[in-house]
């Protein structure tokens, strides 16, 4: 670090630092900032009043914000690189235009009056809000912030293969970063696009509001009669009012559940490089075809696109497309719906997190498990199996992963560095899917208790179809995320540890629907035998989960 | 890019931590400033020091109440239910035996008004069965079954009639062509007005009948309570007609409202913002009463339905957990309405383990916010959702308030006229409450100026004692307890005197302690040691 960028830093650390202090003295003090307000008026019940938006509060928080990125950037070196790969959030943008778009819709048809009377409805209280708010006020916000945030998301990442390091250049706004790995401290590498991450925080946003459009215009679409016929409003074919905001909920749910897929399917590159000492993450968007072709670890690495890649191929790893989890999620989902429709078997608190888990396996499961993503791993041993290459031939989604001086593979002959490396383990769960499986034994236990306590005799058969079908079918499913057995080649290196599924031979003599089924059980058996204490603490982890729903409900219930 | 070194990665994770902390503990602490101010400005109507003494009680004489009931009831039957439906009445003289012309107050709560007097008439009802006084009894049933005709309209009248094929849009009043004549055309809230935006015009053979709309929960509240009491206590045997009318409402609200999603529909055809469903485990009565009234009316069409949703829903665990103290500065009368949902579900409920549930989220919320404020119809449900059997030790000093509160009806609300030269001066010790200092927050500071509208319905500008008046020192209305006994306004001494109100304020509390608690209906107090 040069004395200009020292410098540097210790100006903006310091700034960031008093900027900080400014914000939250200025909130401890109450002090309003002169002028910095604007007047509204409300109409409530026909009757005006003026109200005064205080900026106050915002331009703290700003000044605070402020504060902490100056000192984050302090935090960080920065330099400009060159630009090779064109990064951008496409699918966030057109999500952000989309709910923009819808919102602006539905504010300029509807506005944002509430009181007195009118002839399309309105919500949360009697004479309440207008139908801009339910339909169009959240994907208003959240396409703005979309919006927002992909106007600063243009980013140029530069990788250059020298002699002795890795130079890794990446411009974005606000601030340039540069880094430069020596060669030898490379461990592994792994490219990915399989992996959603925090983007699963958008389901549990967006399936809040999309439910209950999706229930309440649902319940007017199909019952006209019950609704009259009023005044129609946006859509002229329909009769009623309610007809037209039931239509007005589904087509603002269906947009809202669209932009939620688009965002958490259609997810980010990351490249992750393992050293000696550090993990270095690089997430990026390919923009454009070159981008694209320029995303595999072969290019990254030796600058390839194809031809004349170093070392030699030894194996090639093929992979079973495996749709339990598939299954496994789009029933959680479909119990979901179910529940709501007949009112049986889930509350609202299960039932959202069967949807929310639902659609976060089902997604995983689409972007890891199936066949089309990793049909085919090509393993290439470079520098006479000293490093491996293994790049996946899949489309859509894709897995590259490289490792480098590892003992674990060099010890290996060339010839048998995947079938040395293969075993049969528990799949590796993230902590997503601990989170979700958790909650959902914690939520069958929470209202399990009291339909086992409380259901009187006489409902015998509500019991039974409620445990029976689905709490122990819930419980199942959740048993077999968690205790699913995967073939594998796998690579540990300290804290990190890499994965590649593969498909498990057919067993001999025996027709291949039946090999099926004894590799399905030998594999369970296979993990059992190597993982015994793992797959009891999973299964412990939901029994407690479940416990802990009960004994909270029953607390609840009784204190 | 983010670059973490490996050995530290925990120091990476608290650092982002706190980074997130910091806003987040800022914005707490102001949201916790607001919550202590919006709890601290209503507290002076939940202070422990509003007690009432029982040595100041005055001493019961059933006698004297019971003649009061029956003075009360003649009226009611006589002038308040024109079109079977609560009304006022306006009188030429005080002997009140002439209506002046248009003289019939059709209250925009004609739902809810009802629904109470039904419940008084069914505390009649069970007074004379349990003292085996057939004429107590029939005099009861006579009225039941007209309110019951007068409430089956508001369901039939909006949604083209009854049964579980038909909406559930209640109305707030309804009337027929022929009734034109009783409402005042120049009244601008008059139901026959076609100008007016909240008036409809009923539905199929109900077409040339107007109703009024945008049902506001008042109006469910009542309307539901007012069924669900009469379901539960009325004998088939004593009143088929009017059972068999009970089980077809209870199936079209249920049915309508499941359609609906529990939410409220006007008659222009879409939503009016009524929601009836639990939100943030707050009013969770609602669909809970709805569909109890269902499981027993119709336990093979609702009990799975009722059972999801009370105990897989867990609305059960939130039952009879309504209002808030907000309403003592802003709308007292949601703490009546709120009480009328929880009277319905507390009385129905016959789970020992869901009961003590539902009573101990009454005590925790709306009973918290009410208990001192004077109120016998509050206190007469308290008492009877807690089963209480008159006599008892644990209730007497409730029945003590009660029979206080009821016994200062004579003479100052006796008929049940505003005649405000009858009632006493607000004594000396009533001090109105200073608001100053939250005027002052709201002005001049940058949370309170930007919080403000939350605060909207808080009337901070308005005059209120920091003890509830009591009967004697209030004026009456249609019922006196949906009004806010601090505020200053009610002890208006105005009035002609000519005004009849239905006597409810006084019938309803009255017959719910001697009908379903066992108050004696002859003699005086004779525990009495105050």
């Amino acid at each position: 670090m040069d004395r200009i960028d020292f410098v540097k830093r210790i100006v903006g650390l310091g700034t960031g630092a008093t900027l900080i202090v400014i914000s939250v003295l200025m909130l401890l003090s109450g002090t309003r900032i002169p002028g910095a307000y604007l007047d509204y008026t409300i109409s409530i019940g026909g009757t005006d009043k003026d109200f005064q938006l205080d900026l106050t509060l915002f331009i703290y928080f700003v000044i605070m914000f402020i504060g902490l990125g100056a000192v984050m950037v302090a935090l960080k070196p920065s330099r400009l690189p060159d630009s090779v790969i064109v990064s951008y959030p496409v699918s966030r943008l057109i999500a952000g235009l989309l709910l923009f778009a819808m919102g602006v819709f539905f504010l300029v048809e509807y506005g944002v009056e509430f009181g007195g009377y009118n002839d399309v409805g309105n919500w949360f209280f009697l004479g309440g809000f207008s139908m801009f708010f339910p339909t169009g006020a959240f994907p208003l916000l959240v396409g703005a912030i979309l919006l927002v945030i992909s106007a600063f998301t243009y980013m140029k990442l530069n990788i250059t293969r020298t002699p002795d390091h890795l130079v890794i250049d990446e411009m974005r706004f606000p601030r340039s970063m540069s880094v430069k790995i020596p060669l030898q401290d490379i461990q592994a590498m792994r490219l990915t696009n399989g992996r959603t991450g925090m983007r699963f925080l958008w389901v549990i946003l967006f399936i809040i509001p999309v439910y209950f459009l999706y229930v309440d215009g649902f319940s007017f679409i199909l019952n006209p009669d019950l609704y009259g016929m009023g005044t129609c409003g946006i859509f002229p074919f329909m009769d009623g009012a309610g007809e037209c905001v039931g239509l007005a909920y589904l087509l603002s749910a269906t947009v809202q559940l669209a932009c939620m897929l688009l965002i958490v399917i259609n997810s980010h590159y990351t490249i992750e490089i393992v050293t000696t000492d550090k993990l270095i993450e690089i997430p990026y968007y390919p923009i454009n075809y070159k981008s694209l072709k320029r995303s595999n670890l072969a290019h990254v690495l030796f600058d390839d696109e194809g031809r004349g890649l170093p070392g030699e191929p030894v194996a090639s790893i093929k992979q079973a497309g495996d749709v339990k989890r598939l299954a496994c999620g789009a029933l959680f989902v479909i119990i979901g719906i179910a529940s709501r429709v007949f009112y049986l078997w889930a509350g609202e608190m299960l039932r959202f997190v069967l949807l929310i888990a639902g659609i976060i396996i089902f997604v995983d499961s689409m972007k890891n498990d199936l066949k089309f993503v990793n049909s085919r791993v090509d393993v290439r041993a470079i520098d006479e199996g000293r490093g491996y290459l293994l790049s996946g031939t899949g489309w859509l989604f894709k897995n590259d992963l490289y490792f480098q001086g590892v003992r674990q593979l060099s010890d290996c002959r060339k010839e048998d560095v995947v079938a040395a490396n293969m075993k049969v383990q528990p799949r590796k769960l993230s902590i997503i899917d601990h989170l979700l499986v958790t909650a959902i034994l914690f939520f069958i236990g929470f209202q399990g208790f009291p339909v086992g306590l409380l259901v009187p005799a006489s409902m015998a058969g509500f019991m039974a179809a409620r445990v029976g079908l689905v709490i122990l079918t819930c419980a199942a499913i959740a048993l077999a995320i968690m205790l699913n057995p995967v073939h594998v080649f796998k690579v540990k290196l300290g804290d990190c540890n890499f994965q590649v599924p593969v498909k498990m031979a057919a067993v001999q003599g025996v027709s291949p629907l039946v090999s099926l089924f004894i590799n399905f059980f030998r594999k369970y058996k296979m993990a059992w035998q190597t993982h015994r204490v793992q797959m009891l603490w999973r299964m412990a982890e939901m029994a407690i989960a479940a416990g802990v729903g009960m004994l909270v409900s029953a607390i609840m219930l009784f204190v | 890019m983010r670059i973490r070194s490996r050995k530290k990665i925990h120091l990476h994770r608290i650092g982002a931590l706190v980074a997130f902390l910091i806003p987040v503990a800022t914005f707490s602490t102001i949201a916790g400033q607001v919550v202590n101010i919006f709890n601290e400005i209503p507290s002076f109507g939940t202070d422990e020091s509003l007690k009432p003494d029982p040595a100041t009680f005055i001493v019961a004489n059933y006698t004297l109440l019971a003649q009061m009931a029956e003075f009360y009831d003649s009226r009611f039957e006589n002038w308040h239910i024109p079109i079977n439906y609560t009304v006022t009445a306006d009188f030429t003289n005080t002997n009140y035996d002439v209506l002046t012309t248009y003289g019939y107050g059709f209250s925009d709560n004609g739902a809810l008004w009802t629904g109470t007097s039904l419940v008084g008439f069914i505390g009649k009802y069970l007074a004379g069965v349990k003292e085996g006084n057939e004429t107590l009894k029939n005099d009861a049933l006579r009225v039941i079954q007209r309110l019951v005709d007068g409430m089956a309209m508001m369901l039939a009248v909006p949604n083209g009639g009854l049964g579980p094929e038909f909406g559930a849009i209640v109305a707030r009043k309804w009337a027929a062509p022929e009734h034109k004549g009783l409402f005042d055309p120049n009244d601008y809230d008059s139901l026959f007005n076609p100008n007016h935006g909240k008036y409809f015009n009923g539905t199929w053979p109900y077409s040339q009948y107007r109703w009024s709309d945008y049902t506001s929960n008042d109006e469910y509240g009542g309307y539901y309570m007012g069924i669900a009491i009469a379901f539960k206590y009325l004998d088939e045997a004593d009143a088929p007609d009017v059972y068999a009318k009970l089980k077809l409402i209870i199936d079209q609200l249920c049915a309508g409202m499941l359609r609906s999603n529990f939410l409220g529909i006007g008659g222009f055809g879409g939503p009016t913002g009524v929601d009836q469903k639990m939100r943030m485990f707050n009013g969770a009565t609602w669909a809970l009463l709805v569909l109890k009234m269902g499981a027993l009316a119709y336990p093979e069409k609702y009990a799975s339905v009722y059972y999801n949703l009370a105990l897989e829903n867990m609305n059960a665990y939130y039952g009879s957990k309504e209002g808030g103290i907000q309403e003592i500065v802003s709308n007292y009368y949601a703490f009546n309405f709120g009480i009328d949902m929880c009277f319905g579900l507390l009385m129905l409920e016959e789970d020992p383990t869901l009961l003590a549930r539902y009573i101990k989220n009454f005590e925790d919320s709306i009973w918290y916010c009410v208990r001192y404020h004077r109120n016998p119809y509050f206190n007469a449900i308290y008492l009877a959702a807690k089963r209480a059997v008159y006599g008892s030790d644990a209730s007497e000093s409730f029945e003590r308030d009660v029979e206080d509160q009821l016994m200062e009806f004579y003479p100052y609300h006796y008929p049940d006229v505003n005649a405000g030269w009858k009632l006493d001066s607000v004594p000396s010790s009533y001090h109105l409450v200073d608001f100053s200092k939250y005027h002052d927050f709201f002005e001049n500071n940058f949370i309170g100026v930007l919080f403000a509208p939350l605060f909207e319905e808080f009337d901070l500008t308005g005059q209120f004692y920091d003890h509830p008046l009591t009967v004697k020192l209030k004026k009456t209305s249609i019922l006196m307890w949906d009004r806010n006994p601090f505020e200053m306004s009610q002890a208006s001494h105005g009035g002609d005197g000519l005004e009849e109100m239905p006597g409810t304020s006084f019938t309803a509390p009255y017959w719910i302690m001697r009908g379903i608690i066992g108050m004696p209906n002859t003699g005086v107090r004779v525990n009495w040691t105050g």
